[in-house]
């Protein structure tokens, strides 16, 4: 069963880690649909109409670690958009603003759209903790796979590109690896956390 | 348990630092040792205090920055037999001398900090891991436990002074 998340705000202030339920490989994840950086509408069920997974991105303008993944993001959609593999990029960090996260989709020359998470409404309901932090989905609204983009935020220094492996997996028909993989990123600035 | 290899020897560019520090006869200042994710286990065992907070952080990391004046006041605030601060970075090593040093020297920390120091592939899920299940690998992370039945809490983003001091303190009254 397919959720909508209109409105989830929660009332705790500055999260435990386990205070926000973290999503794993197989639950149903709850829809979206946001505005994109230049006014759009896009959902997640809309874009997996048109493709057998959506790999949803979580991610920020200043963060150096979510930074130093701008031209891996870029360089995945490129491989697999093809591939029926659609793109969301997610905002969530309160202290970013739309105009920001505009700018830097320009300069970084994202092919996909980055929405506007507000009140980080959609982080909560996700369970999203870090910038960037990943989630693949199949049409079915099912948590496919749940991590990191690859081992080392350094590019060079990368020996395990996990998305790329499980997204060629899945296109292949084959199982991919259901645990959680994590790496260190900037947490996600929150609503609370940004108020005075 | 952790194993007597959980301490690596201090590296070259940590040898250097401690050297350069004490020809300038700076004694006070910050000593960053490397450690495995196994040693920071043993670091927070090893520990007497009543409640031991540990914070993970980082140069890149502009929140960690921001909180760490208030971690090394909170330190200053308390014996060390209520409360020991153990400061980590999860900076590359490489950055040690360019970064890390420096950032803790200007903020005053003047008390030995780490750095992990990663072995082999998949250590850095597995460092994440064996902290707290529930933690996302998100910077900055502060990590306060407590002796016996009294707790402890992860505790994921920047935190102001009063909050942490609040957090001890309800670990101590316990």
């Amino acid at each position: 069963m397919k959720t909508l998340v209109a409105v989830l705000l929660l009332a705790v202030s500055f999260p435990a880690a386990a205070d926000l339920k973290s999503l794993k490989a197989g639950d149903t994840v709850p829809a979206f649909a946001l505005k994109n950086y230049d006014g759009k509408d896009v959902s997640l069920e809309g874009v997996l109409k048109d493709n057998q997974y959506a790999v949803v991105m979580f991610v920020a303008t200043r963060c150096p670690v979510s930074n130093a993944y701008n031209g891996r993001m870029a360089g995945l959609h490129s491989t697999f958009s093809g591939k029926k593999i659609g793109f969301i990029a997610v905002n969530s960090n309160n202290s970013e603003p739309v105009e920001e996260v505009r700018d830097h989709s320009k300069e970084n020359k994202f092919g996909f759209p980055v929405v506007k998470d507000p009140n980080n409404v959609i982080a909560d309901a996700w369970g999203a903790m870090v910038t960037p932090e990943i989630f693949v989905v199949d049409k079915s609204m099912k948590l496919l796979y749940h991590g990191r983009i690859d081992d080392n935020r350094k590019e060079g220094d990368v020996t395990k590109k996990d998305l790329a492996d499980a997204l060629t997996a899945l296109l292949a028909g084959k199982e991919i690896a259901k645990e959680q993989l994590r790496a260190f990123g900037c947490s996600i600035k929150r609503v609370e956390e940004s108020a005075p | 348990m952790p194993s007597g290899t959980a301490f690596i020897p201090r590296l070259t560019g940590f040898l250097a630092v401690a050297g350069a520090l004490a020809l300038a006869g700076c004694a006070s200042r910050a000593t960053v040792e490397p450690v495995t994710a196994d040693g920071v286990d043993s670091l927070r065992r090893a520990s007497d205090a009543r409640v031991v907070l540990l914070n993970v952080w980082a140069s890149w990391c502009r929140p960690c920055l921001d909180e760490m004046p208030g971690i090394v006041r909170l330190r200053g605030e308390y014996s060390r037999k209520d409360l020991d601060v153990i400061l980590l970075s999860a900076d590359d090593f490489s950055d040690l001398d360019s970064a890390v040093v420096p950032f803790l020297d200007k903020t005053g920390v003047n008390f030995p900090t780490y750095i992990i120091h990663f072995i082999g592939e998949g250590d850095q899920d597995a460092f994440v891991r064996s902290l707290d299940p529930g933690w996302s690998g998100a910077l900055p992370a502060t990590l306060i436990s407590a002796r016996g039945p009294a707790g402890s809490r992860t505790l994921v983003g920047e935190r102001s002074y009063e909050q942490l001091k609040k957090e001890v303190d309800v670990l101590l009254a316990r």
